[in-house]
């Protein structure tokens, strides 16, 4: 898809800007484009220092092509951005290493990540590439609170975690691939420790 | 893997960076961590190795047999969680109780102590303690006593009723308790092994009160240093196997316990209580500590002169003191401490000492076991109380 026939996601529905605001324009790697107000994008370490450092002006923000987020996906930095709009001009966290964290989930957030569990860790992973401290916090907050009351098997589905035998299934599945001496190197091994020998060598 | 490579595909907590999944686990409870640590070999190895920063816990207790490990955890105030560890003919059983209800699992081809060790390691790694007895084989020896020497009242223990249930319907012959491997042999390697995890730890250990049932000094040695000295508030060292002796009527064969290695590293630390051992330091040294428990072979005139020039006329109150030896001559009291303040009956004999400028009293009470207690009462009215009994206040 072009970058001109790309859908324009107004992620500030609430807040069409009839005062002068300004809105950039933000790209993700799937070519969806987002306008998100300056207000908003303070929330995010990353992008405010990248906007600041560009220093665009209301006809550049509209003339020049929207700022590309490479790494991320449509999906998630609509999450992203829909939550640094609802918090905009929120004080950030400053993190004063307290272990562990209070750290409450409100009622727009807790709706906000109620997402399948792999979308939820893209959006941890987009925080922390973006530098949002409170995301980061709210969404590891609810990673955790998923594993309350929870047995090994249970979190295993929950955090989408191989069992010590899969994994180890796994490995040799790789391994093998990447060489295929390895199993025969192996099973040697196995076969002179059963003979009883000391040493492999 | 990098970020878009990850951000394109299905992603699992085990794909976030390091910093990330640190900061997921820290807000994760005692219970959960111990529980994803279960999960695979990988989150086990990253939770040891990050050394997240342990939680306050209220207390654990391990009691110690040959074939089985009986393990308390109070997370919350009140609220322990009783865990039993038995070695059967083929695996471990696990039972527990959760929401009023038992739990049992059965582990094949594992030993007991090693499925016990691998929960004992996720616990001390994460955690630190208000109260730590280990190991503590008292009410365990003493069930298995109580069962050996009265066989009908069996019954009345409810795990062993159930555990034996249990291993009857497994169609597992049980065999004798004590044909097994020597309990102290188990102890010594939980001991070890202990040990191994608080030196494994970036932070020392924490524990406010130390419980130890031990066979001498080398023992408390293997966990003493590795516990953080400033939050150490009493240490209580009891003589391993002395339930098989129950009660004072045996204590003569009481083995003598050396203090040298341990002295150091209790300097800070205002409370100890030294159990069925004989004790070989000489009465200063525990006149140093607040609270203190010791049992003597013997104290001549100049060790009682000692601890009363020390403990009666201290401004610095003391909160308790016992020393025991095998008897006291009531003369060399007498000589001591003066004339008694009553003349026996309910209270024993004692002496009572006024405090210049305060209403407290100290109270040396020579009691019927050979225990001579020295105790600060610092409640309301207890001077009046020995004035109106007629007591002699020195």
């Amino acid at each position: 898809m072009s970058v001109e026939n790309a859908p324009v996601v107004d992620v500030d529905e609430a807040a069409i800007p009839v005062e002068k605001k300004m809105y950039y324009r933000f790209e993700s790697n799937d070519k969806k484009e987002f306008r998100v107000s300056e207000l908003a994008i303070q929330q995010s370490e990353t992008l405010n220092r990248l906007v600041e450092a560009m220093g665009y002006t209301s006809e550049d923000v509209e003339n020049k092509p929207a700022i590309a987020i490479e790494n991320i996906d449509g999906k998630t930095l609509k999450l992203v951005f829909q939550w640094c709009e609802h918090h905009k001009g929120e004080a950030i966290p400053v993190d004063d290493g307290s272990v562990p964290k209070i750290v409450e989930i409100p009622e727009f957030d807790a709706k906000l990540m109620d997402i399948d569990n792999g979308l939820l860790f893209k959006l941890i992973w987009a925080a922390d590439y973006l530098n949002i401290v409170q995301l980061l916090n709210v969404s590891c907050k609810k990673v955790a609170n998923m594993a309350q009351g929870k047995t090994p098997a249970q979190l295993r589905r929950v955090y989408l975690l191989p069992s010590d035998e899969e994994d180890e299934a796994a490995k040799r599945a790789a391994q093998e691939a990447q060489d295929p001496r390895a199993r025969e190197v192996e099973e040697e091994f196995e076969e002179r420790k059963r003979q009883g020998g000391n040493s492999f060598f | 893997m990098s970020l878009s490579k990850i951000l394109a595909q299905k992603v699992s907590l085990l794909d976030m960076p390091n910093l990330i999944m640190r900061k997921i686990l820290e807000d994760f409870g005692f219970c959960s961590i111990l529980q994803l640590r279960k999960v695979c070999r990988e989150l086990r190895h990253f939770i040891d190795d990050s050394q997240l920063p342990p939680v306050l816990l209220e207390s654990l207790s391990v009691q110690i047999n040959s074939d089985m490990i009986v393990m308390e955890i109070e997370i919350e105030q009140y609220c322990p969680t009783t865990v039993y560890y038995a070695q059967c003919k083929n695996g471990c059983i696990v039972e527990w109780e959760k929401r009023r209800e038992i739990q049992r699992i059965l582990m094949k081809n594992v030993n007991f102590l090693a499925v016990f060790c691998n929960d004992l390691n996720g616990i001390l790694r994460s955690a630190n303690f208000k109260r730590l007895y280990l190991p503590q084989a008292d009410e365990l020896r003493r069930n298995i006593c109580r069962e050996e020497q009265n066989p009908n009242e069996t019954g009345k223990l409810g795990f062993w009723k159930r555990m034996k249930a249990c291993f009857r319907k497994m169609k597992q012959a049980r065999e004798p308790i004590r044909s097994r491997a020597d309990p102290d042999e188990v102890k010594s390697e939980i001991l070890n092994f202990t040990q191994n995890i608080l030196k494994s730890r970036a932070r020392l250990f924490e524990v406010r009160e130390l419980q130890m049932s031990v066979a001498n000094q080398n023992d408390v040695m293997k966990i003493m240093p590795f516990v953080n000295r400033k939050t150490l508030r009493e240490v209580k060292i009891v003589e391993h196997c002395y339930i098989d002796s129950f009660n004072y009527q045996t204590d003569h064969c009481l083995k003598g316990f050396e203090l040298d290695l341990i002295l150091p590293l209790l300097k800070t630390t205002p409370s100890i209580a030294i159990e069925k051992f004989l004790v070989t330091e000489p009465i200063e040294t525990f006149l140093g500590f607040e609270h203190s428990y010791a049992k003597f072979e013997r104290l001549s005139k100049e060790d009682l002169w000692k601890v009363k020039n020390k403990l009666i006329h201290s401004l610095t109150p003391i909160s308790f003191f016992f020393i025991q030896v095998e008897k006291f001559e009531m003369e060399d009291l007498r000589e001591v401490f003066g004339p008694v303040s009553n003349s026996g009956g309910l209270y024993g004999t004692l002496w009572c000492y006024g405090i210049s400028g305060s209403s407290d009293v100290n109270v040396v009470y020579m009691r019927s076991d050979n225990i001579l207690e020295i105790i600060r009462r610092t409640d309301f009215g207890y001077r009046s109380l020995y004035h109106r009994m007629g007591f002699i206040v020195h």
